[in-house]
């Protein structure tokens, strides 16, 4: 009876099985094909933290054009991986995105294919996103163009601030001043936060740090990107500040946020001010007790600057059809990509010569863009966003640590190391 | 006597009493985590969209996500089934053989299967993805699952090999006297006794290749094939390192319900006492 | 022909029959095994002998990349980690899984209740387990913090994952949750192989329930413990998700695994042929330790 009932189960298997792999066998036996010939499907990979933008786009296209995209959304923290092992075996997608950061690399290792001419006959050439171009550049060759922008700035809850007798609409001008708002709405009560700054996560953490080293005129990575200017003062003056707010009640619970929570705590109204990027406006939506605003990240005293990050695209060297990669390429930075599309969705358009929204809070950010930079180096990703770097101790000492100015002084020599290296 | 009998009973119901509230202590344990994940997906601003304090949000931007949740679920299912069946299959007949017989290859066979174990994933997956590319199975759920039948063996093998093992020869030798001579009413005779041993493999290897996510991530590129681990972690990260709690835990929620089914359908049959009945009898 | 020439004949004529039964009942493993594992297998040994870069040809560079694991800084003060972290959990599940294992092992009203809350953590994956387990410890957003404050805990924020000893606990937690329902299971199976009339013979004979667990239960567990040892020590040595999502490697590196600054080297520096290496010598040791265990755990020729 048990056997019996075993063997159908097993007979059903089989059957299903079988089944299985007819289907597999007629539908899917081909490998990532990259389009051999104009017609085929351009495939396209991108990180799943631009999921919404990069498949409204590809829908869009894909319902007037004859020659369709394939979107696969791969998750962002398993990128590289798949980047690398589809590599070895070229097979690597027509258009590949890549974090902003990661560029440099991609261009260095030969995995995208040069797109100058292509790129240099655009009438709107200028008015893409400089730091993102730059940094898909190498020896005067163009090999990616924008994709996404995420930029760093502070965003802001003016339900809380009003109750905390801060006048929600007035620009804040320094890290100090920030400082003191906080204090106030701190003192709202034991469960308020006055801001917070999501410090255990590597990938955040130059995301957040460098544009007040830059509102303040300082560098944080020598241009060349093999050295690190984390010990100048404008750098050190950024840390104290921050390490200030850490201690005097205005960002108690900075220094084990991981960021991973960061939306869900903002969105319950307890936090005065959060260091962030746009994405909160995607993560975040008003409801009673919340009601966002945004500011420009500043220096320690006074100016105003942020960190252009996001995602570049390219065409791989696996590609096939690059002229088709890029019809879809070119079109992604058009007026309907870029104006509509992207409007409708709140994210900010990676040409300065199209405003997509009336939203007041995505101008304010379009406004910062022009102080933004994406800084350059072959390592960044080894040196700042992995947790294993050397980056993430430098900078939670400079943060939590007694002495900011030592702490970064100490470090800043593992850091040009990891910068350096072969 | 009677005072043995007696004492007996009460024993009976002391350790009945200690079993209940022991349980259920650590039943509660156990479930707790899942059922704040129960939760906490129908509550929260994620899944009232800020409207008050319940809501089905989340769930309702799950069934939209990407190319729906019911191609997720049948991806997996197809996987599942095939690494279940391939499992099964291989790890019965080889773990007989290496129970009850003597044949060149036994002790290599068994040791390079454990071996399996002892690799990490990541770095055998590249080499892997080179040889599916050769024989054509990239992108492929038929390639996954034999890719993830590979993974299975080390824990099916040697848990058949035991269970063989531990299956006593008279029974065989009784089974043969009765006249049962050709090796399939053995077998018949045999997977009785192993069926425990058997549906642990076949749960397991459901279990495995239904949560598998590096696996698929990595062999398939048409979003169209990906597997439901695989949707549920690009629906969850919506932005730069910020994680969509409600996201993840309607997630749980989705993917866990099969499981739950499989696991009540399945315990019975670890019933003690199950094969040596069938000896006595 | 004489009797003892027919039974050597019958004997050698039912060796051959063994052979030929045994191999081809094992043939499906043998082709799964060479072909998905042992060719991979060659394959990574073959790149950790080259500088494999991502795309281009790769250069025959000998033994260089086992040397470089000595210059290795992170992956050597991985080890000390991974190795506490394996025998800590080893040891923890076979206790834990064989005492619920004991608990439920017999049929009761209700028992299959407790069985599938036991086994349920097993039906989440392991990184949306980590996941759903760094939320339960964030002070702000998972309920734990308040619930241990309501059972006494001192009032002030509660540090699960703050110091490398604490992370070590608390991430212990999760996969003890997770996995111990999956070693209950196997014990489970070995358990309920044991005929009742053993348990009946040592009642008669008047022991309790520690000398039955000592004297009939174990030892007829052996092959049961075998598996779970290989399986646990393994898995432990091998650990990778949980640190990689929960704490990310923190604090300070105090909670790196060898598979973690193994999986920087081939996928954020893209070293793939240092990778390889590292795994090469990771299976090794592994080998060896397994080994080891089969060796101390191996059934005593004589059964009664």
């Amino acid at each position: 009876m048990m056997i019996r009932s075993i063997r159908k189960a097993a007979a059903a298997g089989a059957a299903i099985a079988a089944g299985a792999l007819l289907l597999s066998a007629c539908s899917g036996g081909s490998s990532g094909d990259s389009g051999s010939g104009s017609g085929e499907p351009i495939t396209m990979w991108t990180r799943d933290v631009t999921a919404t933008q990069s498949q409204a786009l590809v829908d869009a296209w894909n319902s007037s054009h004859d020659q369709k995209v394939k979107l696969t959304v791969v998750p962002a923290a398993n990128y590289l991986q798949k980047v690398g092992v589809a590599a070895g075996a070229n097979d690597l997608p027509c258009l590949m995105a890549s974090d902003v950061v990661y560029a440099p690399n991609f261009v260095q290792k030969g995995l995208w294919n040069d797109i100058s001419d292509k790129v240099d006959s655009l009438s709107f050439k200028d008015a893409l996103a400089p730091g993102h171009l730059e940094v898909s550049s190498k020896d005067g060759k163009t090999y990616a163009v924008p994709h996404t922008l995420a930029i760093s700035a502070i965003f802001q809850n003016d339900v809380l601030l009003e109750k905390a007798g801060i006048d929600p609409t007035a620009p804040v001008k320094s890290l100090a001043e920030f400082d003191a708002n906080a204090q106030k709405v701190a003192a709202l009560g034991s469960d308020k936060v006055g801001f917070l700054f999501p410090s255990d996560s590597a990938g955040t953490l130059s995301f957040t740090m460098f544009p007040s080293i830059w509102a303040g005129g300082g560098e944080a990575l020598s241009k060349d990107g093999t050295k690190s200017l984390l010990d100048s003062d404008e750098s050190i003056a950024t840390f104290a500040a921050y390490n200030k707010m850490a201690k005097d009640g205005s960002a108690p619970t900075s220094k084990t946020a991981t960021g991973a929570t960061r939306n869900d705590v903002f969105a319950k109204g307890n936090v005065g001010y959060v260091l962030a990027s746009n994405a909160v406006l995607q993560g975040v939506s008003d409801s009673d007790s919340v009601k966002i605003g945004v500011q420009a990240i500043p220096g320690a005293e006074g100016g105003s600057a942020t960190f252009l990050g996001g995602d570049v695209m390219g065409i791989s060297s696996s590609c096939k059809d690059v002229d088709g990669a890029w019809d879809f390429l070119k079109w992604s930075l058009g007026k309907e990509a870029q104006g509509d599309i992207y409007g409708k969705l709140n994210q900010l358009p990676v040409r300065s010569d199209i405003q997509n929204s009336d939203d007041p809070r995505i101008q304010a950010l379009v406004d910062i863009i022009k102080d933004g930079r994406t800084p350059y180096s072959l390592r960044y990703a080894e040196t700042f966003n992995d947790p294993q770097g050397p980056a993430l101790k430098v900078f939670r000492d400079a943060l939590f640590g007694d002495d900011p100015a030592a702490a970064l002084k100490a470090g800043n020599q593992s850091i040009t190391d990891s910068l350096n290296q072969q | 006597m009677s005072q043995h009998v007696g004492s007996m009973r009460l024993r009976r119901r002391a350790t009945g009493a200690g079993f209940y509230s022991t349980s259920s202590v650590l039943a509660v344990l156990f479930l707790a985590p899942l059922v704040w994940s129960l939760v906490s997906s129908f509550t929260g601003d994620r899944a009232s969209d800020g409207h008050g304090p319940v809501g089905v949000a989340n769930y309702q931007r799950l069934f939209a996500y990407g190319e729906g949740v019911a191609t997720y679920l049948l991806n997996s299912a197809v996987v599942s089934t095939i690494t279940v069946a391939g499992t099964l299959f291989v790890t019965v007949l080889a773990g007989y053989a290496l129970a009850r017989f003597q044949f060149p290859g036994k002790n290599i066979l068994f040791m390079a299967t454990l071996a399996i174990l002892m690799i990490p994933h990541p770095t055998i997956l590249v080499p892997l993805y080179t040889l599916l590319k050769a024989i054509g199975l990239q992108n492929n759920l038929v390639g996954v699952a034999l890719v993830l039948i590979m993974f299975q063996l080390p824990f099916g093998l040697f848990m058949m090999r035991n269970a063989f093992e531990s299956v006593p020869r008279e029974f065989e030798e009784a089974a043969l006297l009765d006249g049962l001579s050709n090796f399939g009413s053995l077998r018949r005779v045999l997977l009785r006794a192993v069926t425990p041993a058997m549906v642990t493999v076949g749960m397991f290897s459901f279990l495995a290749s239904w949560n598998e996510f590096l696996a698929p991530l990595i062999f398939l590129s048409d979003s169209s094939k990906f597997t439901l681990p695989i949707a549920l972690v690009a629906f969850r990260s919506s932005n730069f390192d910020s994680v969509d709690f409600g996201a993840l835990q309607a997630g749980i929620v989705i993917s866990a319900i099969p499981c739950l089914i499989i696991f009540t359908l399945l315990q019975r049959h670890y019933v003690r006492g199950f094969a040596s009945g069938a000896l006595r009898g | 022909m004489t009797a003892t020439a027919t039974s050597r004949a019958r004997s050698a004529a039912w060796k051959r029959r063994q052979r030929r039964l045994g191999l081809t009942y094992s043939s499906p493993a043998m082709a799964f095994v060479a072909v998905f594992f042992i060719i991979p297998l060659c394959l990574a040994a073959w790149m950790s002998l080259n500088d494999w870069p991502l795309i281009g040809t790769p250069t025959f560079n000998g033994g260089a990349n086992y040397l470089a694991i000595g210059q290795n800084q992170l992956f050597l003060q991985s080890i000390l980690f991974t190795v506490k972290w394996a025998v800590v959990t080893t040891v923890l599940f076979l206790f834990v899984a064989l005492g619920i294992a004991l608990l439920v092992q017999n049929a009761r009203p209700g028992v299959g209740f407790f069985r599938t809350a036991f086994l349920l953590p097993a039906a989440v994956g392991l990184a949306s387990c980590s996941l759903l387990f760094l939320g339960l410890y964030d002070n702000d957003f998972g309920p734990l913090d308040d619930l241990m404050h309501a059972l006494g805990w001192p009032a002030g924020r509660i540090g699960f994952l703050d110091t490398g000893d604490a992370a070590f606990t608390w991430v212990m937690v999760m996969v003890m949750w997770r996995f111990a329902g999956f070693n209950m299971i196997i014990f489970l199976t070995g358990l309920q192989a044991i005929p009742t009339e053993v348990y009946e013979a040592t009642r008669t004979d008047g022991a309790n329930w520690w000398q039955t667990l000592r004297y009939v239960t174990l030892p007829m567990l052996r092959p049961t413990i075998l598996l779970i040892l290989v399986l646990s020590v393994t898995g432990g040595l091998l650990a990778f998700e949980p640190f990689y999502v929960i704490t990310q490697g923190g604090p300070n590196n105090s909670t790196v695994t060898m598979v973690m600054s193994m999986f920087r080297e081939a996928f954020t520096l893209f070293h793939l042929g240092n990778a390889a290496a590292i795994a090469i010598t990771l299976m090794i040791v592994l080998v060896i330790v397994n080994a080891l265990q089969f060796f101390f755990f191996r059934e005593r020729e004589e059964r009664p």
